[in-house]
């Protein structure tokens, strides 16, 4: 039930999670944030097993501030990726990590860029992901209309039809608007219960 | 000097200092020099090759200059097998950070990952430090070519340039006014020469005395770290002028 989706556009990398927490038939929470900042240029939205995706995300992020702390310097998006996966497939042959991330950062040199990595610690870098059985509705509406460079408003566009049709945890989006500034990332939420989570070289926020 | 407080590593003399860290720089002032300059477009890494016999095998490896990974070098100055264990070391450290991250290490982690090391040999285990000083020359992408020292005691520091091994301090002091930030390759080469070939206890310098070494990038954008053939080498004191222990060398 749950769905993580990401593309990449022009200047920046999305990630939209659904915010639903359940347990069977009683839903404990439908804004859960299951997307996991990292430091202010990278993004981890992940779903699967509760508590392993809470604790892994976390570790992740943790581990990455250390590395700032300890060197100066940030990871780049590429470094931090194939840090997750290597905890992934280390952990793989003893007790399973079960929990899919999509990772959007941006780089300067690089720009922006989505890595999809999966429980079993696949590592792809990619355009467009997702995972979930939303990922049956988002994946084939990013083949019909995913282009390259998308702007923002193209991307938020796409999103939200990509998200139109999943049964829990999404609300309509309502209007956007958007400003450019220093790099920086903002999140915000709708009124609703869907927290759409964003990272680029602009700031935009959310208007409910 | 307090003798009681010699025998162990781990513990302080009276007057605060580590007298097996000491020791093992004094070690180390004993052994053949080494030099490293920063220029603009690369790193220069110049050693005095101590044990010169016709009997000695040449072969393709280096008695002063070790590549650690594909964008790090260094130079040694000390005993050679503490030295060749720290090298090891460090390679293994450099790969496994290929390997965890699937980029080049940055340098000065490394650096500080085997000074890291180094520190454990004075505070704990009871097992003598390292006799061995280290120059490391390389490139990454944070911060471009850099060059750090590092000694027994597991201090480090970035230098634009510095000396380590037999004379270092005299070295230290001739590089320190002859050098100028603006350098390119050739005369940082041509300033480590004339300063080692002051600095060395023979009269003259014979290819066959020294190493030298440079890291700089390929027009591809690849780091290269390229030892001098003896040939090249000759021809580059003849051109330097340190060669002639009369000639006054060319600035």
């Amino acid at each position: 039930m749950e769905c993580v989706f990401g593309l990449v556009g022009d200047g920046f990398a999305l990630i939209a999670a659904d915010s639903s927490a359940v347990n069977s038939i009683l839903v404990h929470k439908s804004n859960e944030d299951k997307i996991m900042v990292l430091d202010s240029h990278k993004l981890l939205g992940a779903s699967g097993e509760a508590g392993d995706r809470a604790q892994f995300t976390e570790y992740i992020q943790k581990n990455v501030h250390l590395y700032q702390f300890r060197n100066g310097i940030p990871l780049t998006t590429a470094a931090a990726a194939n840090f997750t996966r290597g905890e992934l497939a280390t952990a793989l042959r003893k007790e399973p990590i079960f929990c899919e991330h999509l990772l959007a950062g941006y780089d300067k040199e690089v720009g922006p860029s989505l890595y999809y990595i999966d429980y079993i610690a696949t590592l792809h870098k990619l355009d467009k992901g997702a995972f979930g059985y939303g990922s049956y509705f988002s994946l084939s509406m990013m083949d019909r209309h995913y282009r390259n460079r998308m702007s923002l408003e193209q991307a938020i566009d796409l999103a939200t039809s990509a998200s139109s049709r999943s049964v829990l945890g999404w609300s309509s989006l309502p209007q956007t608007s958007s400003s450019r500034s220093s790099t920086r990332m903002e999140r915000g939420s709708t009124r609703g219960v869907n927290p759409f989570h964003q990272y680029d070289g602009y700031v935009h926020s959310i208007v409910s | 000097m307090s003798r009681r407080y010699d025998s162990r590593t781990t513990i302080f003399s009276p007057e605060g200092r580590l007298y097996q860290v000491e020791y093992a720089m004094e070690a180390i002032g004993n052994a053949g020099s080494a030099i490293g300059i920063l220029a603009t477009d690369g790193v220069v890494l110049v050693g005095e090759k101590k044990v010169t016999s016709k009997l000695l095998q040449t072969s393709k490896s280096t008695e002063k200059m070790y590549k650690i990974d594909d964008h790090l070098a260094c130079a040694v100055a000390g005993i050679m097998s503490d030295a060749n264990i720290l090298i090891n070391t460090a390679r293994v450290q450099a790969q496994r950070y290929t390997f965890a991250y699937q980029e080049p290490m940055p340098v000065e982690q490394l650096v500080q990952s085997l000074c890291d090391t180094k520190q454990g040999y004075t505070q704990f285990g009871g097992l003598r430090p390292f006799g061995v000083s280290f120059l490391f020359a390389g490139w990454d992408s944070n911060f471009g070519f850099q060059l750090y020292m590092s000694d027994p005691s597991g201090n480090y520091s970035g230098w634009k340039a510095a000396a380590i091994g037999a004379n270092n301090q005299a070295a230290q002091s001739m590089l320190k006014q002859d050098y100028a930030e603006d350098l390119g390759r050739e005369e940082a080469v041509n300033l480590a020469l004339k300063v080692l070939s002051k600095t060395m206890d023979s009269t003259s310098l014979t290819s066959d005395k020294l190493e030298l070494a440079e890291i700089f990038l390929l027009p591809s954008g690849e780091v290269k770290y390229q030892v001098c053939s003896p040939e090249v080498l000759t021809k580059l004191l003849l051109k330097s002028g340190v060669n002639q222990p009369d000639a006054e060398p060319s600035a």
